[in-house]
């Protein structure tokens, strides 16, 4: 038997209010795996070009892969996307929290949602089926009302809610989807895609199981990846879940300050893991089926937010809102990071979007006019904390920085531009390339904006063994930190690494390392379905991921001017620091990452070749005619 | 058959359930959760968890696959010899039994 899939799709039209289930396509499972690839290929074949992401014609999906709610490590992940209003380009991306298992166990693979309803609705998915909700009563509610309302009205607290806050329902920029209230994925406004077709939640909680083709190799391939993971990862993990690894950031003058005006933060102690651990951590928690949990319940026993309790803390926590906008005291890091997630808030976009404004309030760019009397100094808690609410809410000065920094860029003129930290309209997140250079590269050619985890390389802190970089680049100068040559292959080979990840259902937090490499995860993959893919056709599965993504974005209007990095990264030399004197140098590593994918560096475009070899030359033939 | 029973440490349960889905796999070869005899119990807001078993599970033998996937160490399979150390253990406990009523 095979194993792994239910092999159901849910295709449910908002308009129509109507659900049709039909099978998973055999041919779609063995190209494209799951997660990201299926959502690739779908909007591909569903969105035409030119549709806005706004109208109803646009397709949210969320999409499980094969080893979703499995033994694997790491396995609950839902793969969520759409094209993004921020962007105007697909954007995917993943979450953990118990969601996908819990639609697998209800029996589906994905969902696939177009149309948009008229008024207000939820989807509730359970063993019994699937029905769409009268949601009137839940609009306007925050994420962590609507969750405890939608497991209080139906009686079951066990259900995984994934949901928008009132950020998405405004239609904001900087909005994501939230699952199990803390877990989001989205980036790129997903969350207004979700709030544009009137889907505030879809709830889930399947009973079922999933089916494995052969559980005892299964078990023994399991328990070895089991085994690698925890060694590595768990005792960083339990004792500074992510968030151990700013000290790293700033050690290394990778730390973005100040909107990337400083690459350290001088009240490093008071943002870092061990002040942290000791004032705030209650315990540390775990995304289902996660032997290395990195994440952490909080509370705050003094001054303004006392008695105060939340969760969710992570390394995106303390380096947006504490070094990006220059935020040192804890408490208010703290309640900020709550609020972005109550409001369905990017916990990176909306930081680098406050930060932006921040500079351009220093430069005298945008002044107390502009921001309705908020005084944008660094660090102000009482502009920062007030600004997420007006972002979400769509008022005020949040209303204008809601859309991001390009478009605000745009409307403020002058020299606002340099300072609009992003790549093809989406925030870097805060890790300045220019301390960590193949973070630049990943930055300019990530298919979603600048989106760190689509290459998320990590070797250049050591964290991959310099035996497996120097194969995947061809040259011992990859253990150079600050050199070039052979990031541009390290760079394409971890994209499509991940690309087979996200499609598989696993996380990225182990996956984006050795143990994602394809040899590794062959053994869990086959064993899971039945199939028997070899290293080299599930690295091929990620390759034409990243391929049929490239195509899309040309499609719609990306050029390889595009694949660049802000002004700041490549001209402004670190002023301090580790990285003291440094830029980011691009150029050479986006050549031999373009010559490494074979795309044409004029017009972007793969060659036939490679179209060919990745099984896409039918997309390339409806391009070049 | 030597007696054992499954403890637990306090509060170090993260939640992951991947003893869950290691007794499921070990018993009926699928990945789930009616098919376990252990399941976690969390709280909806905190996030605290801990196991507890069905009873069949005193009766039955295994390899123990839910104490070798519980990466924070949270389980351990006691012999009559642990019983009493254990005990006097204040972070050391018995995991609670259930017994599961007849499916209607």
């Amino acid at each position: 038997m095979s194993g792994g899939y239910c092999n159901k799709v849910a295709w449910i039209d908002l308009t129509s209010q109507t659900v049709c289930i039909q099978p998973l396509d055999e041919d779609l499972k063995e190209r494209y795996i799951g997660g990201r690839g299926f959502i690739t290929r779908w909007l591909m074949d569903m969105v035409p070009v030119g549709v806005p992401a706004l109208d109803p014609e646009n397709v949210l999906i969320f999409a499980t892969g094969p080893l979703t709610g499995t033994n694997v490590p790491t396995s609950s992940r839902i793969e969520i996307g759409a094209l993004a209003p921020e962007t105007g380009i697909y954007s995917t991306g993943s979450a953990g929290g118990s969601f996908g298992t819990k639609l697998k166990r209800a029996g589906l693979d994905a969902l696939v949602i177009n149309g948009r309803s008229e008024q207000p609705v939820y989807i509730m998915i359970t063993d019994a089926g699937i029905e769409i909700k009268n949601a009137a009563c839940y609009w306007g509610k925050d994420i962590f009302e609507i969750d405890r309302a939608i497991k209080a009205d139906n009686h079951k607290s066990r259900l995984s809610v994934a949901c928008i806050g009132q950020a998405g329902e405004n239609g904001g920029f900087l909005t994501t989807i939230l699952i199990d209230r803390v877990r989001s994925a989205g980036r790129g406004g997903l969350g207004a895609v979700m709030g544009s077709k009137n889907l505030k939640a879809i709830a889930v909680n399947g009973t079922g199981s999933v089916p494995i083709h052969d559980p005892q190799t299964f078990w023994t391939a399991c328990q070895n990846v089991q085994k690698a993971a925890v060694d590595k990862f768990f005792l960083k993990r339990w004792e500074a879940g992510t968030y151990g690894n700013l000290t790293r950031y700033n050690n290394a003058g990778a730390l973005t300050s100040y909107n990337g005006q400083k690459t350290t933060f001088e009240f490093i102690d008071q943002i870092c893991s061990d002040y942290y651990n000791k004032n705030f951590k209650i315990a540390t928690r775990a995304c289902m089926g996660c032997p290395m949990p990195c994440w952490t319940t909080y509370t705050i026993q003094s001054g303004e937010f006392k008695g105060f309790v939340s969760e969710e803390a992570t390394a995106t926590t303390f380096k947006e809102l504490g070094a990006r906008c220059g935020l040192h005291e804890m408490d208010a890091i703290l309640r900020a990071h709550d609020d972005l997630n109550r409001f369905g808030l990017d916990t990176i976009s909306t930081p680098a979007t406050i930060a932006f404004a921040m500079e351009c309030f220093q430069r005298g760019i945008i002044t107390k006019e502009d921001t309705g009397g908020l005084d944008l100094t660094w660090g102000n808690r009482n502009a920062v904390i007030p600004l997420i609410e007006q972002i979400a809410m769509n008022n005020g000065f949040g209303a204008q920085l809601a859309r991001g920094v390009r478009i605000c860029a745009e409307e403020w003129g002058g020299e606002a531009a340099k300072y609009a930290m992003h790549v093809k309209g989406m925030e870097t997140v805060g890790t300045d390339p220019r301390g960590q250079p193949s973070w630049g590269l990943g930055y300019a050619t990530s298919s979603r904006g600048a989106c760190h985890m689509r290459a998320y390389a990590n070797y250049e802190s050591g964290s991959m063994a310099d035996a497996s970089m120097i194969r995947i680049s061809g040259t011992t100068e990859i253990r150079n930190r600050f050199g070039i040559t052979g990031k541009g292959k390290a760079g394409a080979f971890l994209e499509d690494m991940n690309a087979y990840g996200d499609s598989l259902g696993i996380c990225k937090l182990m996956a984006r390392d050795e143990l994602g490499l394809p040899e590794v995860l062959i053994g869990v993959l086959n064993s899971a379905t039945g199939k028997t893919y070899s290293a080299d056709s599930l690295y091929r599965v990620g390759e034409r991921i990243s391929n049929l993504e490239r195509i899309a974005n040309l499609q719609r209007g990306i050029t390889p001017a595009d694949d660049t990095l802000p002004e700041r990264y490549l001209n402004e030399a670190v002023p301090e620091g580790p990285a003291e004197g440094r830029v980011c140098d691009l150029e050479p590593m986006l050549k031999e990452y373009y010559e490494r994918r074979d795309w044409n560096s004029d017009d972007g475009y793969p060659s036939l070749e490679k179209l060919k070899a990745v099984g896409l030359d039918h997309e390339g033939n409806d391009i070049s005619t | 058959m030597e007696e054992k029973y499954l403890f637990y440490q306090l509060n170090r349960c993260t939640g992951c359930q991947l003893c869950v889905m290691a007794c499921s796999l070990a018993r009926s070869g699928v990945c789930g959760e009616n098919e376990s005899l252990i399941s976690i119990l969390t709280h909806p807001q905190f996030g605290t968890s801990q196991p507890i078993i069905e009873e069949t599970c005193i009766w039955e033998q295994c390899d123990k696959q839910c104490v070798q996937v519980c990466s924070p160490g949270v389980l351990y399979l006691a012999e009559k010899k642990d019983w009493g150390g254990l005990l006097l253990k204040q972070h050391w406990n018995p995991v609670p039994v259930f017994v599961r009523e007849e499916k209607q």
